[in-house]
C-alpha cells in the first residue's frame, strides 16, 4: 500500500492511494493529519476490522523489545507513591494466588484502540497478570505479582503510553448516569414519535371501519403501523429486561404484566397484519409504552438525588492540591496525595487534606465542620481538616489523611450510607404489585380457558382485553403523578422537595429538631447590647473596621459611622483575643473580658455583673477599655429571627414535638430555648456533627423525626433523620443531603410544608382507591367478555387521564 | 422481471467489481487466515463467504423491495404511478453524479461516517476472531451488508425501485453474480492493474452508476408492479414496445 505524494485535483500527478484498497482517494476525503487515507467509508470500516487483528500480530513480530514501540514519556512522574504502603492500604487489594489488584483511573482514554492497547501491552510486561479497561469509566483493573514487578513501573508504563494513571474514585459515576438518562430520553422520544404516528394511522383505519377503506390503503397503513410499533418495542426493551430480571429473581414485578400485555398486543397485531384479518392494537400498545416510559423516567430522576449527596460533599474539598516536591511546587490531583507528602495552601484556598501545619501561621474558617464562623488560629504543630478555608496567610501542611479518609470524607460516607438505608421506601403500589400481577396473570389464563370453547380467536381477544384494561399503569402512575404535582406546587411556594417518600413521612406529626445557627437565628453576629460610654462607639467602630474578624464585622455593622480620623493605629494582640488602637488621641483596648482584665486589672463588680448578664443571655461579651480602664461593654450575639417564635408555636399546634439541636455553646442554646418555650429535655447545645447524628439516630429509632438545619455539620444528621430539611442560606452539602430545601428564610415555611404533605397523601390515597376500583371493574368486564380489546384500549387511557387530572388539580400546596 | 434489466445489473456489477475486489478482497485474506489450510478447506471458506454474502444480499433485496412497494402505494395515492422506480432511478443518477464529482477530485463535502458503523465493525471482528476459518467466512459474508458500501446500497435502491420483494431479490442476486468472479479467482490485490487504470476506477464506477440510473428511468414503464412470479420473456418483450 503506497502513499505517494499528493498533487491536488489534477489527473497529471500521482494521487494518494487508499491504505486499504490502493484506489485513489478523492480530494474531499483526504485527511491532512492522518497516516491512513481511505477512498471510501467502506474501506475504512474493513481496515478497522481487519487490522484490529493485524496489529496484534505486528507486535508479536517486533518481538520482546519493549523500548522500540514506546513514545516519549508524558508526565514524567515517577509514581513512587504507588509503592508506598499507605497507598497500598488505601487502593490495593489482594487477589487470588498471592497477586495484588488495583483500580486505576486513566487519563486520555477515548477510543477502542486505547482499550486494546491497555489490555494487550502490559500483559506483555513480565509480572502483570491482567489489565482490563472499562472505557466508559476510564477505569483499568490491574492484577500483578508484587514479587515480579512494582506498581510504579506499571504506572510509568501506562503514563508513557499516554494514559496517566490515578487511583480510581467514583468520579465518573455522574457521567455514566447522565448517559443512562440520555439513553432513556431517546427511547421516550422514539416511543412518542411512534405512538403519535400510529395514532394518526389508527384514526384513518377507524374511519375506514365505519365508512369503508380501499384494501391496499388498509394494508399499507397496517404495515406502516407495524414498523412504527416495532420501533416502540425497541424503546420498551427497558420493561422486557426488567421482566426478565424479575423472573430470574422469582419476584413478580410490575414489569411482568406490562411486558406480557405489550408483547401480546404487539404479537396479535403482527399476526393480524400478516394474515390480513382481525384487529390491530398498535395504537394502544405504543401509547402505553410511551406513557410508561415517561413515568419511569420521572421515577429514576427522583431516586438519583440521594446518590449525588456523596459527590457533592467530595466537591467541598478541592479536587487538586499544590504539592511541594523537592523544592518545587506543582499542582496534582487530590487522588495523588498520600500521607507524608507536603502541600502548600495559599491564603484564600480551601485546605485539601487532613494534616499538621509544618510551616506558617494563619486563621482557619472551620465553619464547614463545626458550624462556627469564628476563625481558629493555627500555627506549627496544629492540626487542620480538609474542606476548611485558610483565611489569612500561606501555610504548609503535612498530609495525615487525604480523600475518603479525611473527616469530610468520612462524613460523606456516613451520609451516603444513611441515604442508601432510607432509599427503598416501598410504596403501596409496589407492595401490591406482586400480588396484583399474579392475580392478573391467573385471571388472563382463566379467561382463556373459559372462552376457549367459543373459539381460540375469541378467547385470545378477551384475554388481551383483560391484560390491556388491567394494566397497572393507573396504579403505577397514581403516586408519582400526585407527588410530582405536589412537588411542583410546593416549588412555586419556595419549598423544594426531593421525593414522594419525604411527603409521605411529613404527613404525620412526629418530632422536629431545629438547628440554631442560621435556622432559628439570623446566623450572623450582631451587636445586641451596649453598656457604657456612648461617645466611644464611633471610635470603636473605626478601630474594628481595620480588623478581619466576625466580631469586628458585627461591631462595624452595629455602631454609627462618622468621618474617619486620619490618625489611627491598630494592632492586634498576639493570640487574637483583642486589639489595641489609638485614635483621636485616645488609647483603646478592645477584647474578651479575659484579655482586657490582663491590661486593666481585675474587673469591677459592675462590669463583672454586665459580663455575667451577657453570658446568661447567650451573648459574647466584649469589653472596651479606654486609657487604662473599662469604659464600655458590648454584647455580640446571633439574634433570633423575627418569625421563629410564631412558627414554633404553629408547629406545636399541628401536633409536632419541637426541639433544638445545635453545635453552639450550651448556654447560648439554653437562652434561646427559653425564649421559644422549649423545655430543657428537648434542647441540646455544644453538639459535634457526630453527636448530632447520634441524637437523631436515637430519635429516629423511637419514631419519625424531622431534622432542620443548614450547615455541613448537620449533613449526617439530616441524612439520618426520617426527613431532613435544609434551610435557605445553608451549605451546599446540607442542600444535597436534605430531602426538602426551603428557599425562603426562616422556619415559617415548615407549617406550609407539613400541611401540604398531609393533603398530598390524601390525594395519593384517593388515586390509589380509584385505580384499584377501576381495575376491578375493568377486569370483571373483560373476563365476562362484555368488552373487547378495542374498548379496553379506550378505557385504559381514560383511566390514566382521570388519575392525571385528579393529581394535577388537587390543591395540595 | 425484465431480463434485459437483470442483464444490465449483472454487467454493471461486473464492471464495478474490480473496486469490490479492492475493498472486500482483504476479507478473503482475513477469513482464509494465515493458516496454510488444505485446498479443500480454502474452497469451502470461499463458498461459505459468497454464500453468506448472497443470503444477506437477498434479504436486503427483499426488504428494499418491500420498502419500494410501500413507496409505490403511497405514490399511487398521490396519483403518481410506479413512484418507487422513478425515485430509485433519480436517486441513482444523483448518487452517480456525486460520486463522479468526488472521483474527479473536486472539493465537494463528504458524507461523514456515523460512529456506530465502526462500533459494529469492531464487535463483528471480535465475534469472528476465534472461530475456524469456514465459520469466519460465513459470518463475514453475512455481515457484509452492514459495511458502508455505497456501491452495494445503490443497487439496493434499485431493488427498492422494482417495487416488490421478489423482484428486489432478483436484482440483488444479479448483483451478486457480477461480483463472484472477482471474489473467487482473480486475485486479492489490484497490483496487477497498471496505475492509470487503477486511477480511473472510481470514475468508471461513478459513470456506471449514472448510466444504470438513466437506463432504469427510461425503461421504467415496462416494469410491472409487485408481482410474485416472473413473466415469460416473450410477454415482457412484447410489452417493451408498448409505451
Amino acid at each position: 500500500m503506497s502513499t505517494e505524494t499528493t498533487a491536488g485535483p489534477s489527473e497529471a500527478g500521482p494521487d494518494l492511494s487508499c491504505s486499504h484498497c490502493a484506489l485513489p482517494v478523492p480530494a474531499s476525503l483526504v485527511e491532512a493529519d492522518s497516516d491512513l487515507q481511505f477512498c471510501c467509508h467502506g474501506c475504512r470500516a474493513v481496515y478497522a476490522m481487519i487490522h484490529d487483528q493485524g496489529l496484534g500480530r505486528y507486535y508479536d513480530l517486533i518481538g520482546e523489545d519493549e523500548e522500540r514501540g514506546l513514545p516519549a514519556r508524558t508526565t514524567g512522574r515517577s509514581y513512587e507513591e504507588f509503592d508506598d504502603p499507605s497507598f497500598h492500604e488505601l487502593y490495593v487489594r489482594p487477589a487470588a494466588g498471592g497477586l495484588l489488584a488495583t483500580d486505576l483511573y486513566l487519563e486520555g482514554v477515548h477510543c477502542a484502540a486505547c482499550v486494546w492497547l491497555v489490555e494487550k501491552v502490559p500483559v506483555r510486561m513480565a509480572g502483570v497478570a491482567e489489565a482490563r479497561l472499562d472505557m466508559r469509566q476510564s477505569m483499568a483493573r490491574v492484577v500483578w505479582d508484587p514479587a515480579a514487578v512494582q506498581l510504579s513501573t506499571i504506572a510509568r508504563f501506562l503514563d508513557a503510553l499516554g494514559y496517566a494513571p490515578h487511583p480510581f474514585r467514583g468520579v465518573q459515576a455522574r457521567e455514566m448516569r447522565r448517559r443512562e438518562d440520555r439513553r432513556l430520553l431517546i427511547k421516550i422520544a422514539v416511543a412518542g414519535a411512534a405512538a403519535g404516528n400510529v395514532m394518526m394511522l389508527a384514526a384513518a383505519l377507524y374511519g375506514g371501519m365505519w365508512h369503508g377503506i380501499a384494501d391496499e390503503f388498509e394494508t399499507l397503513f397496517r404495515w406502516v403501523s407495524l414498523v412504527l410499533a416495532l420501533a416502540a418495542m425497541w424503546s420498551a426493551s427497558v420493561f422486557f429486561r426488567g421482566a426478565m430480571g424479575s423472573l430470574r429473581a422469582r419476584a413478580l414485578h410490575m414489569d411482568v404484566p406490562i411486558t406480557i400485555g405489550i408483547v401480546a398486543g404487539f404479537g396479535w397485531g403482527v399476526w393480524a397484519t400478516l394474515s390480513g384479518q382481525g384487529e390491530i392494537y398498535f395504537d394502544s400498545v405504543t401509547a402505553l409504552i410511551f406513557l410508561l416510559l415517561v413515568g419511569r423516567y420521572v421515577q429514576q430522576r427522583r431516586q438519583r438525588s440521594a446518590a449525588d449527596a456523596a459527590e457533592l460533599l467530595y466537591s467541598l474539598s478541592p479536587s487538586s492540591a499544590r504539592l511541594i516536591d523537592a523544592g518545587t511546587v506543582r499542582t496534582v490531583p487530590l487522588e495523588a496525595l498520600v500521607p507524608g507528602m507536603r502541600v502548600e495552601v495559599p491564603a484564600g484556598d480551601s485546605i485539601p487534606v487532613d494534616g499538621l501545619v509544618v510551616a506558617g501561621r494563619s486563621d482557619i474558617d472551620a465553619s464547614l465542620l463545626t458550624g462556627e464562623s469564628r476563625p481558629e488560629h493555627v500555627g506549627e504543630g496544629d492540626g487542620v481538616h480538609a474542606g476548611t478555608l485558610n483565611l489569612s496567610s500561606r501555610i504548609e501542611v503535612q498530609v495525615l489523611a487525604a480523600g475518603e479518609n479525611t473527616r469530610v470524607g468520612r462524613l460523606s460516607r456516613l451520609v451516603e450510607e444513611s441515604a442508601l438505608r432510607r432509599a427503598p421506601v416501598i410504596r403501596l403500589a409496589d407492595r401490591i404489585s406482586g400480588v396484583f400481577v399474579a392475580v392478573v396473570l391467573a385471571l388472563a389464563l382463566l379467561t382463556l380457558l373459559i372462552w376457549w370453547r367459543q373459539g381460540a380467536g375469541v378467547a385470545v381477544d378477551h384475554a388481551i382485553a383483560l391484560l390491556i384494561v388491567t394494566c397497572p399503569c393507573a396504579l403505577g402512575l397514581a403516586t408519582p403523578l400526585a407527588v410530582s404535582a405536589a412537588i411542583g406546587r410546593a416549588g412555586r411556594e419556595g419549598i423544594l422537595i426531593k421525593g414522594g417518600d419525604a411527603l409521605e413521612r411529613l404527613s404525620r406529626p412526629g418530632r422536629v429538631l431545629l438547628d440554631k445557627t442560621g435556622t432559628l437565628t439570623e446566623g450572623r453576629m450582631e451587636l445586641v447590647r451596649w453598656w457604657g460610654d456612648e461617645s466611644l462607639k464611633p471610635l470603636v467602630r473605626q478601630v474594628e473596621s481595620q480588623v478581619a474578624h466576625p466580631v469586628a464585622s458585627a461591631l462595624v455593622r452595629g455602631l454609627p459611622e462618622v468621618e474617619a480620623e486620619p490618625e489611627i493605629e491598630v494592632e492586634r494582640s498576639a493570640d487574637g483575643s483583642g486589639v489595641r488602637g489609638r485614635v483621636a488621641g485616645r488609647d483603646l483596648n478592645i477584647g474578651s473580658p479575659a484579655h482586657v482584665e490582663q491590661l486593666t486589672g481585675p474587673l469591677t463588680e459592675t462590669v463583672a455583673g454586665i459580663v455575667r448578664g451577657y453570658a446568661d443571655e447567650g451573648l459574647t461579651p466584649v469589653l472596651i477599655a479606654c486609657d487604662g480602664s473599662v469604659a464600655a461593654a458590648a454584647g455580640i450575639g446571633d439574634p433570633l429571627r423575627p418569625g421563629s417564635a410564631a412558627a414554633v408555636d404553629e408547629l406545636r399546634e399541628m401536633g409536632w414535638h419541637v426541639g433544638v439541636l445545635s453545635g453552639d455553646h450550651p448556654g447560648v442554646v439554653a437562652a434561646l430555648a427559653r425564649r421559644l418555650d422549649i423545655p430543657p429535655e428537648d434542647r441540646q447545645g455544644g453538639a459535634t456533627p457526630e453527636e448530632k447524628l447520634r441524637v437523631v439516630e436515637r430519635a429516629a429509632a423511637e419514631g419519625s423525626v424531622v431534622m432542620v438545619g443548614d450547615g455541613v455539620n448537620d449533613a449526617a444528621a439530616l441524612s439520618a433523620a426520617t426527613v431532613g430539611v435544609a434551610v435557605h442560606g445553608g451549605a451546599e452539602a446540607a442542600m444535597a443531603v436534605a430531602d426538602v430545601f426551603l428557599t425562603r428564610e426562616g422556619i415559617e415555611p415548615l407549617g406550609t410544608l407539613f400541611l401540604g404533605a398531609r393533603r398530598t397523601m390524601n390525594v395519593i390515597r384517593l388515586n390509589l382507591i380509584f385505580s384499584l376500583l377501576y381495575n376491578v371493574i375493568g377486569a370483571a368486564l373483560a373476563v365476562t367478555g362484555l368488552i373487547g380489546p378495542l374498548v379496553a384500549a379506550v378505557l385504559m387511557p381514560l383511566s390514566s387521564l382521570t388519575v392525571i387530572t385528579l393529581s394535577y388539580r388537587a390543591r395540595t400546596f | 422481471m425484465n431480463a434485459a434489466l437483470l442483464g444490465t445489473v449483472f454487467m454493471a456489477s461486473l464492471a464495478g467489481s474490480l473496486h469490490c475486489a479492492g475493498m472486500c478482497g482483504g476479507f478473503v485474506a482475513f477469513y482464509s487466515g494465515s493458516e496454510p489450510g488444505r485446498r479443500g478447506r480454502r474452497y469451502l471458506a470461499h463458498l461459505t463467504y459468497n454464500g453468506g454474502r448472497l443470503t444477506s444480499y437477498l434479504i436486503l433485496g427483499a426488504l428494499a423491495g418491500l420498502l419500494g412497494a410501500a413507496v409505490d402505494l403511497a405514490g399511487s395515492m398521490a396519483g403518481v404511478q410506479r413512484f418507487a422506480a422513478i425515485a430509485a432511478g433519480t436517486l441513482m443518477v444523483a448518487w452517480g453524479v456525486y460520486a463522479l464529482i468526488q472521483a474527479l477530485d473536486f472539493p465537494i463535502p463528504a458524507v461523514p461516517l456515523p460512529g456506530f458503523i465502526l462500533r459494529i465493525s469492531s464487535r463483528v471482528s471480535r465475534l469472528v476472531r476465534e472461530r475456524p476459518p469456514v465459520i469466519r467466512a460465513l459470518l463475514l459474508g453475512l455481515f457484509s451488508t452492514l459495511l458502508p458500501c455505497g456501491w452495494l446500497y445503490a443497487f439496493a435502491v434499485l431493488a427498492a425501485g422494482t417495487g416488490g420483494p421478489w423482484s428486489g431479490m432478483l436484482v440483488m442476486a444479479a448483483f451478486w453474480a457480477g461480483t463472484v468472479p472477482v471474489m473467487l479467482g482473480l486475485g486479492l490485490s489490484l497490483q496487477w492493474l497498471t496505475a492509470p487504470i487503477r486511477r480511473r476506477l472510481p470514475v468508471v464506477t461513478a459513470v456506471v452508476l449514472i448510466a444504470v440510473g438513466l437506463l432504469w428511468l427510461v425503461g421504467r414503464t415496462t416494469m410491472p408492479m409487485h408481482q410474485a412470479h416472473q413473466h415469460p420473456a416473450a410477454e415482457t418483450v412484447s410489452s417493451d414496445h408498448v409505451h
